[in-house]
């Protein structure tokens, strides 16, 4: 616990980083945002209008004013105000976020549930025939580019059943499951796909090496069946790598899939973001960035606390 | 006796298709009720695989009965071929007919389940409903000496010891009163006190169940100690079997014999070196002395990791050795012998003492001490080449490799009895001994006064020990090197050394010539720790056990211990006072 206590405490100074590291990278990019935002209008401005825009905007002080004033809202929960849409930036995130979180939520659960059972399966019959087939899936899954997989089935889907997958304005959940669903599962399919393909290789490799340990055999000894073996005795043994792969990949997943959205045409964190960063919106982009930053350090801290659960080893620390 | 177990004409092979190799060839043996059969063979004898194969766990590691019978009695009157049993069946057999104990302990408990889920396994595995599995549970530890067994139920295997690990495996093992009990080298891994516990309890398991036990070892002192039967196998066959006093004392096999003369046995101090320097007039002035060595770690607890205390893991130790001279520091792990070690060649910092190495007069050696570790396979870097290996204490200490040192490794090869073409091998392509010889060589490259020698033949098979222990004896001779070897093996030790210090929490409690100090203990610790080791000399004796707990190190912050007495029994023989028992 005391271990986690520290983890929080490092919270606020990795923010701080990634704030600054963020606010000097988006300032050194060429271009402004008053020329972004009004494009070849942006020609038409005196010298006079330009300097209003850059003061009405706080754009007219130095990087220093402009990050304290920044942080100072920040800290009393005000990330600024988005220069494109003209709403405040935590409102702009939140809006985007449902979408990006069941996205990453439902590529991971197909990752879990197709690629645990999977690994596990090529473990237990290493060598064999299914084996390779198994790492043979595994390797196109992880070397395909998501985007390939992504027109792959909208191709599949257009050209051969004439279904073209519904896009546009997200719909939640609650308010029409199935339409919620016929939306989300094939970009969750698209990028569970190459997750799954981790997740399996991980796991066979985890589960090869547990497989050989001592008290497997000592399980065998027992006369324990083949599949508590396995299921009882191994796999509890060869989560914790799973589990480190899966946070990372699911912390990726939080900070938007800018392909995968693009070509489902879905109003995720991920193109917001990009286009944020086109359009000079620095506001947008360090709120997202200090957004996605977070989502991140939570999802470590989940991590650890599955670790926690899963190796008494880890919680109660060494011998007592 | 009724027979339980009949194995006939067994090979077994590791391998696929028309590659497999056989390891084990045409083994025969038979066992009854009751009745103990100590397999002895050194590693690659293919002892551990008979034994896997018995249950047919061979299966799981790649190998393949090619050939035999293994008839075994089952509890319901039937005889099985368990060479030809179905898996559905042999799952039935394996726990509730035939139990096993591993070498490690401390490998062999799943780390994530606590050790009352997986006795209680067994238990349910004989269909038992939950209540009543965990009442067997708790009896199955109290078997096994567990005490305060109900608390230790909830507790996971990183928190016990070795030795309670072991125990554990035990009570596992004889969860489901099985017919035969296979002990795969069950002492191996845990400390001579400790074996001693363990193989008191199995022979007092043993009588009161009337369980078969197959007992697997290299160490013929435990043979003699609790087998009926021997059977002895080198490279895959069985070279002779018999009764354990035929053949511990008649043994007819050239490989028996040299089994039993190459492997040091323990002779309470009757079979020590005669050339010691500390006798000789003309004794030399020490080339280390050691004075008040005292090495503490800290200890916290808690969550805000607030201190507690110190470990005191050395405590004020003194002791000098001459060149020429082997001193030999013994007692269980968790004694200090090797933070003594390793605070010597400022691998941990002392907290308080001094010691002084001198180099040889003829040298001037920069780096007079230098260090032979336990286990050769993991303290020589794989990618380096024999040469690199041996170059690096030298390039470490500043100077280049010249003519004088690249001749200087052809010798010291030669000396340790290695191929001359080594130099551009790698150490995979060598055998345990012949690493251990790799890393003596290195040792000797900085031409030292003083080798400080860890558990330095521990890990090698009996007759590749001996042979190094020889080499070790024939190098201190020509060189005049003196040998501090930290070693928990009481047989290796009254072969090589000529003093020992015996080391119980940290402190010396006994330091003298070695006959003096084997023959003649005069510490309890000494004495209990002489007793628990096996020899030829005790047979089937029964070992006795002892509830006794080791001694915490953790002393509260500030503590000071009182300063040592000591009485003097012979002019080199020292043993503290030990304070009274209320004290």
């Amino acid at each position: 616990m005391n271990y986690l206590l520290r983890r929080l405490v490092t919270f606020p100074l990795v923010m701080l980083g990634v704030s600054i590291l963020v606010f000097v990278a988006i300032r050194l990019v060429p271009g402004d945002s008053i020329t972004a935002m009004l494009g070849t209008e942006a020609g038409l401005l005196t010298p006079d209008q330009r300097q209003a825009l850059a003061a009405y905007f706080g754009l007219d002080q130095g990087w220093l004013v402009q990050y304290g004033k920044w942080l100072s809202g920040v800290t009393s929960g005000n990330l600024g105000l988005s220069v494109t849409y003209g709403k405040p930036v935590l409102d702009v995130i939140l809006q985007r976020f449902p979408l990006t979180l069941e996205l990453a939520v439902l590529s991971m659960l197909i990752a879990i549930c197709c690629g645990l059972p999977l690994g596990v399966f090529a473990a237990t019959r290493n060598g064999r025939g299914s084996d390779l087939g198994v790492r043979i899936f595994a390797m196109i899954g992880q070397s395909t580019p998501s985007f390939v997989i992504g027109l792959g089935i909208i191709y599949v889907l257009s050209a051969g059943f004439g279904i073209l997958p519904s896009m546009g304005e997200y719909i939640p959940f609650a308010q029409d499951p199935l339409g919620n669903l016929s939306q989300l599962i094939l970009p969750a399919l698209t990028l569970g796909l190459s997750f799954t393909a981790s997740v399996t290789r991980i796991s066979r490799s985890a589960m090869l090496d547990v497989l050989s340990d001592d008290y497997v055999r000592t399980a065998r000894s027992k006369g324990v069946s083949k599949r508590h073996v396995i299921w009882r005795h191994a796999l509890p043994n060869a989560l914790i790598p799973v589990v480190t792969l899966s946070g990372v990949e699911f912390g990726y997943l939080l900070g938007g899939a800018v392909l995968v959205e693009q070509i489902f045409a879905l109003p995720g964190l991920g193109r917001m973001t990009l286009e944020a960063i086109l359009q000079r919106d620095y506001a947008l982009v360090q709120g997202a960035v200090l957004f996605v930053a977070l989502n991140f350090m939570i999802v470590n801290l989940l991590v650890d606390l599955a670790y926690v659960m899963l190796d008494p080893r880890i919680r109660l620390g060494g011998r007592s | 006796m009724t027979q339980l177990l009949s194995v006939q004409n067994l090979s077994v092979g590791f391998g696929k298709g028309d590659t497999i190799k056989p390891i084990i060839r045409d083994v025969s043996f038979t066992l009854n009720a009751g009745e103990t059969l100590a397999i002895v063979g050194e590693s690659g004898s293919g002892k551990s695989v008979t034994a896997l194969s018995i249950n047919r766990l061979i299966d799981y590691g790649g190998g393949r009965i090619l050939d035999g019978h293994i008839d075994f009695a089952a509890s319901n009157g039937r005889t099985v071929d368990l060479v030809t049993l179905a898996e559905h069946e042999l799952e039935r057999v394996r726990g509730s007919e035939i139990g096993m104990i591993f070498q490690e302990p401390m490998t062999s408990l799943n780390p994530v389940v606590t050790i009352g889920k997986q006795i209680e396994e067994v238990f349910r595995l004989q269909g038992k409903s939950g209540s009543e599995a965990r009442t067997e549970t708790l009896r199955a530890l109290d078997r096994v000496r567990i005490a305060d067994a109900s608390r230790r139920l909830g507790y996971y295997p990183h928190q016990l010891s070795g030795g309670m690990l072991q125990r554990v495996m035990i009570a596992m093992a004889l969860a489901a009163s099985p017919r035969l009990l296979i002990a795969d080298e069950p002492t191996t891994a845990l400390d001579v006190s400790v074996q001693a516990q363990i193989m008191a309890l199995l022979s007092e398991l043993q009588r009161e169940t009337g369980t078969g036990l197959i007992f697997i070892t290299h160490d013929l002192g435990l043979v003699a100690g609790i087998a009926d039967r021997v059977m002895v196998m080198q490279a895959g066959q069985v070279v002779e079997q018999g009764a354990a006093d035929q053949i511990l004392d008649h043994a007819e096999h050239s490989y028996t014999q040299h089994l039993l003369k190459a492997v040091p046995h323990f002779t309470n101090g009757n079979h020590v070196r005669e050339d010691a320097p500390r006798l000789s007039p003309s004794a030399a002035n020490a080339c280390l002395s050691v004075e008040g060595l005292t090495v503490r770690f800290p200890a916290t607890a808690g969550l805000l990791r607030r201190s507690i205390g110190a470990i005191h893991a050395v405590e004020s130790v003194d002791f000098d050795i001459l060149p020429g001279e082997t001193l030999a520091i013994v007692g269980e792990s968790g004694s200090g012998k090797s933070t003594t070690a390793r605070a010597l060649l400022g691998l941990v910092k002392p907290t308080r003492g001094a010691f002084r190495a001198d180099a040889q007069q003829a040298t001037q050696s920069q780096k007079p001490m230098q260090m032979v570790f336990q286990n050769p396979y993991a303290s020589l870097n794989p990618r380096l080449d024999v040469k690199s290996l041996l170059a690096e204490p030298v390039l470490a200490t500043g100077q280049g490799i010249t003519k004088d040192v690249q001749a200087r490794m052809v010798s010291l090869l030669e000396r340790v009895g290695l191929p001359s073409d080594s130099l551009t091998r790698y150490p995979h392509e060598f055998s345990g001994g012949q690493r251990q010889r790799l890393c003596i060589a290195r040792a000797l490259m900085l031409d030292p006064s003083i080798l400080v020698l860890d558990e330095a033949v521990s890990a090698l098979d009996v007759s590749v020990q001996a042979r190094v222990l020889d080499l070790l004896i024939d190098l201190q001779k020509e060189r005049n090197l003196a040998y501090l070897f930290v070693s928990h093996d009481m047989a290796v030790v009254e072969r090589i050394a000529h003093r020992v210090a015996v080391l119980y929490g940290g402190q010396i409690v006994e330091i003298g010539d070695a006959r003096s100090v084997l023959s003649n203990p005069q510490h309890d610790y000494t004495k209990k720790l002489i007793a628990a080791v096996p020899t030829m000399d005790r047979r089937r004796e029964g070992f006795k056990l002892n509830l006794e707990a080791v001694p915490t190190l953790l002393r509260p912050a500030g503590f000071e211990p009182q300063p040592a007495e000591w009485s003097t029994l012979a002019p080199d023989h020292r043993v503290r006072i030990q304070p009274a028992a209320n004290a």
